[in-house]
């Protein structure tokens, strides 16, 4: 259409364009209905489901339309301003015309009014029932006259026609286009009673569910926007706010509050109320509701957007084992648990190795030292967590999505690691020392006496190198305490430090512990040399994971980094006698560091935040996570299993390893039929953020299985989610009880 | 993740922005209420309060020169004709422009007079708004949007001029004119029925 063309320069926005555009809105009602050809900002076409009808028949007719960018229409209620498009049907006598199903809306924000409507390429759908005596072997004629408001800042009406011919021989097929604007439309067959009044300056709407709309999960996730069909009921800019009901008025029941506006809504009667909700970087979702007055309807005073997650009703979702519903006494046992546990996993062994060095140098100290001891380390993890913690509220605060290990997916910090792993492998292997302390009392110096600074390093340490690692039960946990006031958060975060922290404290504590431990001698010094190689491998493996962040340029810089580093060290040691030789030896040394940290800081900012994947291809088949890969595989038939995973999650890669990427469950995936999807959270992704704050998790990995659609009902069974730690028998059981 | 924390803020910031003039809003306008006052200047310089014109009736209407649906009524006739015959029955139209500076509608007071001119209106005022002030007050959302205040001071009707939303000239003689039926009730004594309507047209270009 020739309009397009001049009017996609519009959104350019530039000063003369608009004005151009303004004019044209002056000019063009005096033009337009003339019957002349201005540019436009909409197209319209007709598409009928096909064009080979019987007479009697109901068929699906379609109106598309196309925005230029930047122009939008409106939804059936417009807002504060705007128009509907209206549509004026001319058909053969007798044809029956379905009223219009109107998409979900988006919301247009302009100054203090609020606008709903669509913008891009929307589809308005109807039915049309063919009348009786619809000829099949001639042409029949459909026509309709469309006017269409169409607005950027400012407004233009259009006037547009489209039409279709049925039984011309032609045989068209619009039904698959029809099937998708059809497929996302608002649900209007929700099991649900709901009731309206108002209340003070509210206009709220108490929502019972006979049946839990499945997709509706966890609330939380959501911006709801109550949305009345009818002008005037509520404020169109307001927000909506959502409560669960009170646990003892009913199970499964919503209660929506929206700032009233001036329309008496009871001089409407019944209003017809369209419920939007969007989870973040999703597509919005709608169900309708027809709610009656209900004059006793009251806003429960008790209850707050705090309370709203104690009160989910149970199973929502259809999850088992719903972490939300947990409370803060489960939190924290198991995060102390996962804590603890976390000694033993694979990213915290190197830091595990150095303590159990120092375990045995204490038993040569007195009871009160050993304690110190103790009380040091302690300090330092739950210092590190709080720190975390911290950043995490702030993080979540600002709206950002971030979850556990989500410093990992910084690049920067990731290479940052790596060489303090490699140094720290470096100074176990004696290649140099600190302070002539060692590792062990490494940072003593600042601290004073007895290395407890480097105690309290250690334990710094042992939180850092622990956080790719997410130890069973901590997940649950974590995802509980993000969805609590910062409060909370920060209680369960120090829990799971000090979980991480009680083994030591034990040995620190009781003297008995620590007899069992063997005695100091000779031994240690090689022992401490072999712990150099446990640390180096995690540095190794800290690399891998940074070339997937990065390119194969930032990897080879970080290696020759490493070596320098090395180099470094080596010319601290061997400097030249001579002061001033020294001087500039040591000078050039630093020189080519500092580069070097530049240029790696550089190639690590420069990196695309693509996730390159963290497998190799060929064992199995399966597809990326995206919201349109999990949505359509959930709309199928055949079962589903998530996998989220990350290149850092050594946890992940355990699993993979051990129960996933194995010849029992690989068969077992090829007899259901199941369709695997895996998402990469080695990078930031929000919509796997979202995906695992849906099941009340924000790390990696979790495991998700949805059972196939069973034919007879067409009902999927609940989804399983796997526990954190799998075997191929669990895997076995998940998929065969979901069956 | 700077991105994310730019966009959260800017939507705390432009919450924020939006909490004043919805808070506005709540004392604003209400039919069967007192109809807020306010004081505007209009294109020659004069101010005016609505308090001047206590005892009459007022008929305020939200004005863009450059919007469709406003240039339906001027370029019909029609919005002349009912400014004329309004002021032959002792009722004061006012006629408010709240465009902001630099949006579509905003015109200087000279600006304003050549188009009061050219276009043969016949308001008794054309009141300047660029702040927007009235037009939040009276929480206006489209050019025209009409309101009706009474010889008490009561705000009697707020919405639409008329019944058909839409842009073409033809539908002007279709249509129900919900202010000369509201005015005609208001002079015979009758009840305003309807007295609130959804009002249509272009949005108020507020800054």
């Amino acid at each position: 259409m020739a309009g397009r063309k001049t009017a996609r320069l519009i959104p350019r926005s530039s000063g003369l364009l608009i004005a151009l555009a303004v004019l044209l809105a002056f000019i063009v009602p005096a033009s337009a209905y003339a019957g002349e050809e201005p540019p436009f900002y909409v197209s319209v076409e007709a598409l009928p489901e096909r064009t080979d009808v019987a007479a009697g028949e109901e068929i699906r007719v379609g109106l598309r339309f196309r925005m230029v960018e930047g122009w939008h229409i409106y939804w059936k209620n417009a807002g504060d301003s705007g128009e509907p498009p209206k549509m004026d049907w001319h058909v053969p006598a007798g044809t029956v015309i379905g009223s219009v199903s109107w998409p979900v809306p988006s919301l247009y924000i302009i100054g203090p009014l609020t606008n709903f409507g669509y913008e891009g390429d929307i589809i308005l759908t109807r039915t049309m029932t063919m009348p009786d005596d619809l000829p099949s072997d001639a042409p029949s004629d459909f026509h309709v006259a469309i006017d269409v408001l169409v607005c950027a800042d400012i407004c233009i009406p259009e006037k547009h026609s489209a039409s279709f011919t049925l039984n011309d021989g032609t045989n068209t097929d619009h039904s698959a286009a029809l099937d998708a604007a059809v497929a996302t439309l608002p649900a209007r067959d929700v099991a649900a009673q709901a009731r309206y009044n108002i209340s003070g300056d509210d206009f709220i709407l108490d929502i019972e569910f006979h049946e839990y709309p499945n997709d509706l999960g966890n609330i939380e996730l959501y911006d709801f926007d109550m949305l009345p069909v009818d002008w005037g009921v509520t404020e169109n800019s307001a927000s909506t706010r959502v409560f669960t009901r009170p646990a003892e008025v009913a199970s499964s029941g919503l209660l929506f509050a929206k700032k009233r506006d001036n329309r008496d809504p009871a001089s409407i009667g019944d209003l017809e109320i369209l419920l939007r909700y969007q989870a973040a970087g999703q597509d919005a979702k709608a169900f309708y509701v027809t709610a009656v007055l209900d004059p006793a309807l009251e806003a429960s005073p008790a209850l707050s957007a705090d309370d709203v997650a104690d009160l989910l009703p149970d199973g929502v979702g259809g999850i088992v084992s719903s972490p939300v519903n947990m409370t803060l006494m489960t939190a924290l046992v198991f995060a102390l648990l996962g804590g603890v546990i976390l000694n033993l996993m694979p990213c915290v062994f190197p830091v595990l190795s150095m303590k159990a060095l120092k375990l045995c140098k204490m038993n040569d100290q007195s009871e009160a030292r050993a304690r110190l001891h103790g009380l040091a380390y302690m300090a330092g993890i739950l210092l590190s967590f709080a720190v975390l913690a911290g950043a995490l509220i702030v993080l979540q605060i600002a709206g950002a999505q971030a979850g556990w290990g989500f410093q990992l997916q910084n690049p920067v910090i990731v290479l940052f690691l790596t060489y303090l792993l490699f140094l720290i492998g470096l100074n176990l292997a004696g290649f140099f020392e600190i302070g002539g302390g060692g590792i062990a009392n490494l940072g003593g110096n600042l601290a004073g006496r007895d290395g407890l600074g480097g105690s309290f390093f250690t334990g710094v340490l042992a939180t850092i190198v622990a956080t790719p690692c997410t130890a069973p039960f901590m997940g649950a946990a974590m995802g509980f305490a993000m969805t609590q006031p910062p409060a909370v958060t920060m209680t369960v975060f120090l829990a799971l430090g000090l979980g991480l922290a009680l083994p030591y404290l034990a040995l620190a504590f009781v003297p008995p512990l620590r007899a069992a431990l063997p005695k100091p001698g000779p031994w240690m010094e090689k022992f401490k040399q072999f712990l150099a190689f446990p640390m180096l491998a995690a540095a190794a493996w800290l690399l891998w994971v940074y070339s997937l962040q990065t390119s194969d340029i930032a990897l080879f810089y970080a290696v020759i980094g490493l070596v320098l580093t090395a180099f470094a060290i080596w010319v601290f040691r061997h400097s030249p006698h001579g002061r001033k030789a020294r001087l500039i030896v040591r000078v050039l040394v630093a020189l080519a560091l500092a580069g070097m940290i530049y240029v790696m800081i550089h190639e690590s900012r420069m990196a695309a935040p693509v996730s390159r994947t963290a497998e190799s291809a060929g064992a199995y088949e399966w597809t990326d996570f995206s919201n349109a890969s999990y949505e359509a595989s959930i709309a199928g038939d055949r079962p589903v299993f998530v996998n989220m995973t990350a290149a850092w999650c050594i946890t992940c890669k355990a699993n993979e390893r051990v129960a996933i990427d194995v010849d029992r469950t690989r068969s077992l995936f090829r007899a259901l039929d199941v369709h695997y999807i895996k998402g990469d959270w080695t990078n930031q992704n929000p919509s796997i953020t979202a995906y695992l704050k849906r099941y009340g998790r924000n790390g990696v990995p979790i495991y998700v299985y949805y059972g196939a659609r069973d034919p007879a009902t067409g009902e999927r069974p609940d989804a399983v989610m796997l526990p954190q730690l799998l075997t191929p028998g669990i895997v076995a059981a998940a998929l065969e009880g979901g069956e | 993740m700077f991105k994310t924390l730019k966009k959260t803020m800017m939507t705390f910031l432009a919450a924020g922005l939006l909490a004043v003039p919805a808070m506005a809003g709540a004392q604003a306008a209400a039919v069967g209420e007192a109809a807020p006052d306010f004081t505007l200047t209009d294109t020659h310089g004069n101010e005016h309060s609505l308090s001047d014109f206590a005892g009459q009736v007022v008929v305020l209407e939200w004005f863009n020169h450059e919007c469709p649906f406003v240039v339906k009524f001027y370029d019909s006739g029609k919005m002349q004709e009912l400014q004329r015959s309004a002021a032959e029955d002792g009722i004061v139209w006012l006629t408010v422009v709240s465009s902001a500076p630099g949006t579509q509608g905003y015109t200087s007071a000279d600006e304003a007079n050549e188009i009061i001119a050219n276009w043969e209106s016949a308001e008794a005022a054309r009141l300047l708004d660029p702040e927007g002030t009235a037009g939040r007050l009276y929480d206006a959302r489209t050019t025209p949007h009409m309101y009706i205040i009474d010889t008490e001071g009561t705000l009697v009707y707020n919405g639409a001029i008329d019944s058909i939303a839409s842009a073409n000239q033809d539908d002007i003689e279709k249509a129900d004119n919900y202010v000369v039926n509201a005015l005609e009730a208001l002079a015979a004594g009758a009840p305003i029925e309807p007295n609130q309507t959804r009002p249509y047209g272009c949005s108020v270009k507020y800054n």
